[in-house]
């Protein structure tokens, strides 16, 4: 068993995200333990809520019922949805005492949640982001640009924002980053045409290189023509027309 | 060693050239050195230096004057006019200096001393000229775009954009400001940048068609190992840190450490 | 890859994907819809399932993919899921095995109330202990951002717990 000196040590890293597997199972093990002492007591209920919750299993699922919605495919018919019977386990005393206390909670957690809304930190950084954008320093800007990788979901103000790098920020090192952020939201079908838009009006050839490789990871097939036309200037790099005719020949394989 | 004696000689020729050739000089007066921003276009051969004093002090060593049938006209160009008899037209609006190119000069380097603190923006695009672009002691923001043009900083602490499509991009730096990002890119050539070993930053490297060489001691995560997805290393010095994004397109980076 | 194979490869991971998908969506009738869904997607992707790398890494990214598409698609009832996700499995489902303490389900609430995004990293990280390479591939994300996410969820989770148990406390 570890010493609780050590284990406080793998709680701090743990709180900052530096933690292994590995030190985590430790963690993990030693408050599933019997021995917690009284300082550490309030951080057991996270790990053991996370030991609770990795036991779940998928209790509704039923081969048959899945191969039978397999079945009826592609026509989408509507399912009859087995009716949820709710299994009270608690005597009647408990079930309203516990009522109770779920409604405090409920109404503390709407309370706090309320003042700390549950897209509050995409909202901080997207406002991190324009404020970074409004300034005239272009590293700034590159800040900008960085704090959309920490998002895993964009609004269209956000991606507003990545479009207009990639069309109209005058710093090359930008605008080459501001490809790569915006190339991982490829999903948006405006994202795409964006995309497709600056490779017929990048000048810069590192910043051509980047828009190829986006648009070829993103299979994006519209792209074609405009790679065409790169091929075809002779006022192009050589390397960047090497590059648009191999990601020609990608494109056309899908 | 070998590097700095080269150095060396070569600043002690330029000096006496310099000296021989009477160096013309064309100052600007700044209020505020830390809110100016110096931005230069277009200037062939260009050497920014940080200096004690508190103006920016431009100069050049060329030989070529104009002609004599020119005396008391000044050169006209489609850019602009030469305002400060060394081919160079200057320009300070609010907080900006503004200095481009106005006559051709076939020859010769421009030098430009600056207070330690501004921030400097370079930026060539023409295509056969340009030559290198160098920066010595400037501690504020740096952004320099060239085509053609090899780029050489030392002293520098960034934060720093640097791009240029054909020549390379050598940075050494004191210390790596943590304010915001730094980026260094070339498309053909290679791209050296020394740091002192106690750097920190989220180091990110690019060499598509490179290879990239360190003797920094880099973390790349504990369970994730070297990663070298499609050429990219991705990894921390010194517990992590500002962004530093290096790339070389077709060739390869090297980081080092001071 | 036909029927047996498909048994062999996917059925295995479903309760990951479950976890996944009731963490992210926080009821259980919402979580088990959405992965007869996924099922189906991977049922009809059966033919190139051989050539991705990872199975599991496709059905988690799937999952995920589904997951955000339900919530963004309800996400003008923000302060309504809260109550919503009571009522479905407030204190019933799914902890049907272990009878959960009440500080348990102070915590069960704290980790409910975290952003979407922190919840699916605690999710993949936390509860299912996937490696940061394997959360990248099924997240898009970066390695270091996925390690400044999880430790912001995690110190959130923590500070929302303590809250509501000093709440509770007074």
């Amino acid at each position: 068993m570890k010493s609780s000196k050590e284990i406080e040590r793998l709680i701090d890293k743990y709180y900052n995200g530096e933690t292994s597997l590995e030190e985590e199972k430790q963690l993990q093990g030693f408050f599933l333990g019997e021995v917690v002492p009284d300082h550490l007591k309030t951080y057991q209920e996270q790990f053991r809520h996370l030991a609770v919750t990795s036991e779940i299993t998928w209790e509704g699922f039923s081969e048959d019922k899945l191969f039978g919605k397999i079945d009826e495919q592609p026509e989408p018919v509507e399912e009859e949805k087995e009716a949820k019977v709710i299994v009270m386990r608690h005597t009647s005393k408990e079930v309203w005492f516990y009522r109770v206390a779920a409604a405090v909670v409920l109404v503390l957690v709407g309370y706090l949640v309320g003042k700390d809304s549950v897209s509050t930190e995409v909202n901080e950084l997207k406002e991190m982001m324009l404020t970074e954008m409004e300034g005239t320093s272009a590293s700034g800007r590159l800040k900008a640009v960085n704090y959309s990788f920490e998002m895993l979901v964009a609004d269209e103000e956000t991606l507003g924002v990545l479009k207009k790098v990639v069309l109209e920020e005058s710093n090359m090192n930008v605008r080459m980053k501001g490809v790569e952020a915006l190339a991982r939201f490829g999903n948006d079908s405006g994202v795409r045409e964006t995309l497709i838009e600056a490779l017929g009006t990048e000048e810069e050839p590192a910043v051509k290189i980047a828009l190829i490789e986006a648009l070829v990871g993103l299979k994006e097939v519209g792209a074609i023509e405009n790679l065409q036309k790169i091929v075809d200037d002779e006022a192009n790099l050589k390397e960047v027309r090497d590059e648009a005719h191999m990601g020609m020949f990608k494109l056309r394989d899908i | 060693m070998k590097k700095v004696s080269i150095k060396l000689i070569m600043m002690s020729l330029t000096l006496l050239a310099a000296m021989q050739l009477k160096a013309q000089d064309h100052t600007v007066n700044i209020s505020n050195p830390s809110q100016t921003t110096l931005i230069i276009k277009e200037v062939n051969r260009v050497s920014v230096e940080a200096y004690e004093g508190n103006d920016i002090e431009i100069s050049s060593n060329s030989r070529k004057n104009n002609p004599e049938r020119a005396q008391g006209l000044t050169a006209l160009s489609a850019r602009g006019k030469d305002n400060t008899g060394i081919g160079l037209n200057v320009q300070q609006n609010g907080n900006e200096v503004v200095v481009f190119q106005a006559a051709r000069r076939g020859e010769g380097k421009y030098t430009i001393k600056v207070p330690k603190s501004v921030k400097v923006q370079i930026e060539h695009t023409g295509n056969w000229e340009g030559g290198k672009i160098e920066v010595y002691g400037v501690d504020g923001e740096l952004e320099i775009s060239g085509r053609h043009n090899s780029v050489y900083l030392e002293d520098i602490s960034g934060p720093a954009l640097v791009n240029t499509v054909y020549g390379k991009v050598e940075a050494v730096f004191t210390e790596l400001n943590q304010s915001g990002p730094t980026s260094l890119v070339s498309v053909y050539s290679i791209v050296d940048v020394t740091m002192p070993a106690n750097t920190k930053a989220d180091v990110t490297i690019k060499t598509p068609y490179g290879e990239a060489f360190s003797d920094m001691d880099i973390q790349f995560g504990e369970e994730d190992g070297m990663r070298k997805v499609s050429s990219t290393i991705k990894g921390k010095l010194n517990g992590g840190g500002v962004d530093l994004d290096i790339k070389a397109s077709y060739s390869n980076v090297y980081l080092r450490k001071k | 890859m036909e029927l047996q194979e498909f048994k062999t490869k996917v059925l295995p991971v479903k309760d990951r994907l479950y976890r996944i998908a009731l963490n992210m969506l926080r009821s259980v009738h919402e979580a088990e819809d959405t992965l007869q869904d996924v099922m189906v997607k991977l049922w009809d992707k059966r033919q190139q399932l051989d050539a991705y790398r990872s199975v599991e890494a496709l059905a988690v990214t799937i999952t995920k993919n589904h997951c955000l598409d339900k919530l963004k698609s309800k996400k003008h009832k923000n302060q309504l899921d809260v109550q919503e996700m009571e009522l479905d499995s407030g204190f019933v489902t799914p902890y049907r095995k272990v009878e959960l303490s009440d500080s348990m389900k102070v915590m069960q609430r704290a980790f409910k109330a975290l952003p979407d995004q922190q919840r699916l990293l605690i999710a993949l990280r936390d509860v299912e202990g996937y490696s940061y390479q394997e959360i990248s591939e099924q997240t898009g994300l970066e390695v270091n951002n996925i390690r400044v996410g999880l430790s912001r969820a995690r110190k959130k989770a923590r500070e929302l717990y303590l809250k509501i148990e000093n709440y509770e406390v007074q």
